[in-house]
């Protein structure tokens, strides 16, 4: 038997088989829930309300746990409730992951899959006594027109997997690009072919495992990013390698790690070789793939700030001390300039901007502001030093978008907020700081050249958090930095707010970005609002779409060599600009 | 003398307001009042830029205002320049600097309004801009007899090049003949100390009041 299971807001109806776990029905769905404790009804993290229908019974553990959250008597938890009946929830946002993996439109674009590994079923003859053939010729016979590539391990390893089963008939040839001859596996393994993702970023990490066959994604894991014990931020893990050059090998050492550690996770989770992993691709920023690669920063570092490279063939995986097949190859996203990173055309290749008719705007906000503009087919990207008071650093009550973290507010008669996961207010992330900034200036707390009015100087947010004088400035750098790239960029180009077709939005921020408030805060122009689309975590979506598709792997270098970089720095018009966008306030020209 | 006063009160006022066809209007009326013009900038318009120094640190000012109080002080100096050349009285000055982002960095937003700062401070100001050479630094603080080198440094990459410029004045004996100011983000009070710099300003107020403190070694000119 089985029931109608209706998810709001979204509308959706989900045909479910009868005594089904809610979170095991909605995770299915493609929803990630919050599920902190394991699914083990402990956390309390995966509430959902039952709007309408057969309300699951609940256990005394879970009735208390729901009471001590003071929420109504139709919230369960997805992780114990069973479906029972017809129904409709409504699953609230805190319930579900925060900042995870969005995997943008751009991808489900028609991509073709068409990875760079490919496994091919051959069948070895029968070896001819009188004049026997040479165990590699089948092989060689089969690719007949192509002068094939292959290293010597390669060739050790397919001898020694035939000394072990010389009468096997059934091989699988392990081609890369058509050309290259990583492996000939004994049987036929052309069912398991796996990928990895990874979106290298400076805070947090994310790598996904994708079978290379259907092109789905079969798992992600996230982890901080090992490296920063070396400091938290870019410059400070460059100068570390700049300062002492012996750093830069235990910098390379403890991402390679990290990601090591997450790779086999995720390996084991699903049943997954790691010999049956031909391919990683990275999408980071230009520091971060140096620092992967165990490549000096010493360039990097100081002006005219030179990367080592920008468009690189995949390396082979042995050398790089990834934990996939060691015949196999990693692959990094071009890094367009040294400020501009392999993230960004990742996220290009993500929305697939270079096939949008007319003109976008791609911005990426985090420490580092990467905003590109796209007018007709002239590339233009810059990067602009927005700081980490949007991460929430700088910012007295600052903090990431974690639980507890304020990252949405309004106005009720008086500042209304909401937190990540519902928790009690631990601090302000940075969606919070843009709703209560913008509320602020909305109600003359805070005048538009961002000073705070009245006499207690500072904005109160709950009971025990404020924002003061010093917070408020931090956001107008912030903003200013952000608002006078895109002015640059648009003027450079010879274009106005209004010849915008769109503008993307990429990076932390998410959907939770409040559109109107960002707009009068001046971090955004103001154009049409449906005209603005958040796209997430582009560069993960990016590494997965040059994972699954050589060809767009070729369009993004293609891509990433033809874009022209602006640095503001060197910009005559940046610093008057620049101090004239501190003001808070709309614009649209 | 009443008036003289209540004129000086419109100069500072205008200064800190930002007003700058005002304060230029009344650096005419000065002159042709042939008042000192040294007195006018010392009486008149310096309070007014200290004024709006207190304005910033009290979280009241930003860069956008104090940019325009120092817009101003920058008219008001062109306005009076002449008289002030001509004028046989002791020069209201406070020493000569030469400033600049160092070798490596590129960012001047910070130095541009530390440099402003110090002019209208009445300090002479040679800004070299960004991206500085070390040698350069030397030569021209050489060659103008100054009395402050202050090196911006915006990443923590490049300020590292402050601690090698003080070494290399250090090897050539020049380490005495210039007092060596440090800023920038990545900059502390701690780092100005461990490189043997004779300062560091956290903000250019800071810095004014610092060059002033460890400033001319020589006095008035």
């Amino acid at each position: 038997m089985s029931h109608a299971l209706k998810i709001l807001p979204e509308g959706r109806v989900l045909k479910v088989a009868s005594g089904k776990i809610l979170s095991d029905v909605l995770e299915d769905a493609g929803l990630r829930l919050s599920l902190y404790c394991g699914r083990r009804g402990l956390c309390g993290k995966c509430i959902v309300e039952i709007v309408r229908g057969a309300l699951p019974s609940a256990s005394d553990e879970e009735r208390t746990l729901l009471a001590r959250r003071k929420l109504p008597a139709n919230y369960r938890l997805a992780c114990r409730a069973r479906v029972e009946g017809d129904m409709a929830i409504r699953i609230p946002l805190e319930s579900l992951l925060p900042h995870m993996p969005v995997l943008s439109h751009g991808v489900g674009r028609s991509l073709t899959l068409d990875p760079a590994v490919k496994k091919i079923s051959l069948s070895a003859q029968k070896p001819d006594l009188a004049s026997p053939d040479a165990l590699l010729d089948f092989i060689r016979r089969r690719f007949p027109n192509v002068e094939l590539h292959l290293s010597l391990e390669t060739l050790r390893r397919f001898a020694q997997n035939h000394q072990l089963a010389p009468a096997a008939a059934e091989w699988t040839a392990v081609l890369y690009a058509d050309k290259e001859l990583l492996a000939i596996e004994p049987g036929d393994t052309t069912g398991r072919n796996f990928g990895i993702a990874v979106d290298l970023g400076t805070t947090t990490v994310i790598v996904e495992l994708l079978d290379l066959n259907t092109g789905k994604s079969l798992d992600s894991t996230a982890g901080l990013n090992t490296q920063v014990k070396y400091g938290a931020d870019v410059v400070s893990r460059i100068t570390a390698a700049y300062a002492d050059p012996s750093k830069l090998e235990d910098l390379r050492t403890a991402i390679v790690g990290g990601l090591n550690e997450m790779v086999g996770g995720l390996l084991r989770r699903n049943q997954v070789s790691s010999d049956s992993v031909y391919e990683a691709v990275v999408a980071g920023n230009t520091a971060m793939n140096h620092l992967l690669l165990g490549l000096p920063v010493t360039t990097l570092a100081v002006s005219p700030y030179q990367a080592v490279f920008s468009v690189l063939p995949a390396l082979p995986a042995v050398e790089s001390g990834l934990a996939i097949s060691p015949l196999g190859r990693v692959y990094i996203a071009p890094n367009i300039k040294s400020f501009v990173g392999g993230d960004i055309s990742a996220g290009l290749s993500a929305v697939d901007l270079e096939h949008q008719k007319g003109n976008f705007l791609f911005v990426d906000l985090g420490t580092n502001g990467e905003i590109v503009l796209k007018r007709r087919a002239r590339f233009t990207a810059t990067s602009t030093a927005a700081g980490p008071a949007f991460e929430g650093m700088t910012i007295s009550c600052g903090m990431l978008a974690l639980p507890g973290a304020v990252y949405k507010a309004g106005f009720k008669d008086r500042l209304v907020v909401e937190t990540i996961a519902g928790e009690p207010a631990r601090g302000v992330c940075g969606t919070g700081l843009i709703d209560i900034i913008a509320v602020a200036l909305e109600k003359g707390f805070i005048s538009a050249p961002g000073h705070i009015l009245g006499p207690a100087k500072k904005i109160e947010v709950t009971n025990d958090l404020s924002l003061n004088q010093q917070d408020i400035r931090e956001v107008q750098l912030a903003v200013a930095a952000v608002k006078t790239g895109i002015r640059i960029l648009l003027a450079k180009n010879k274009m106005a707010v209004k010849d915008l077709d769109g503008i993307y939005v990429a990076g932390a921020f998410g959907n939770y970005l409040n559109i109107p408030h960002s707009m009068k805060l001046g971090l955004l122009p103001c154009i049409n609002r449906k005209k603005i689309f958040f796209v997430g975590n582009s560069s993960l979506a990016g590494a997965k779409a040059l994972l699954l598709s050589r060809p767009e792997r070729i369009r993004c270098e293609r891509l990433a060599n033809r874009v022209r970089h602006l640095s503001l720095a060197k910009d005559a018009e940046f610093q008057t600009m620049f101090i004239e966008a501190l003001e808070f306030k709309a614009w649209n020209s | 003398m009443e008036s003289k006063d209540r004129l000086f009160n419109l100069m500072a006022e205008a200064v800190v307001t930002g007003n700058k066809e005002e304060a230029e209007t009344l650096a005419k009326r000065a002159l042709s009042e042939k008042f000192d013009p040294n007195e006018v900038i010392e009486k008149g318009y310096i309070p007014g830029i200290q004024k709006a120094g207190i304005l910033w640190e009290k979280g009241e000012y930003f860069l956008p205002e104090l940019i325009s109080s120092a817009e101003c002080m920058k008219a008001v100096m062109a306005v009076l320049k002449p008289a002030l050349e001509a004028s046989q009285a002791e020069r209201f000055f406070r020493g000569k600097v030469v400033i600049g982002t160092i070798e490596g960095d590129i960012h001047d937003i910070g130095k541009n309004l530390v440099a402003s700062m110090l002019s209208a401070n009445g300090f002479d100001v040679v800004d070299l801009g960004a991206d500085v050479n070390l040698e350069r630094f030397i030569d021209k603080a050489r060659e103008m007899d100054a009395d402050l080198i202050c090196l911006s440094a915006l990443l923590t990459t490049t300020m590292l090049n402050q601690r090698r410029l003080i070494e290399m004045l250090k090897e050539r004996g020049l380490r005495q003949q210039f007092k060596v100011l440090v800023g920038g983000a990545p900059v502390t009070k701690r780092w100005a100390s461990d490189i043997g710099a004779d300062g560091y300003g956290e903000n250019a107020f800071e810095a004014v009041r610092l060059a002033k403190e460890i400033g001319p070694k020589r006095g008035l000119a």
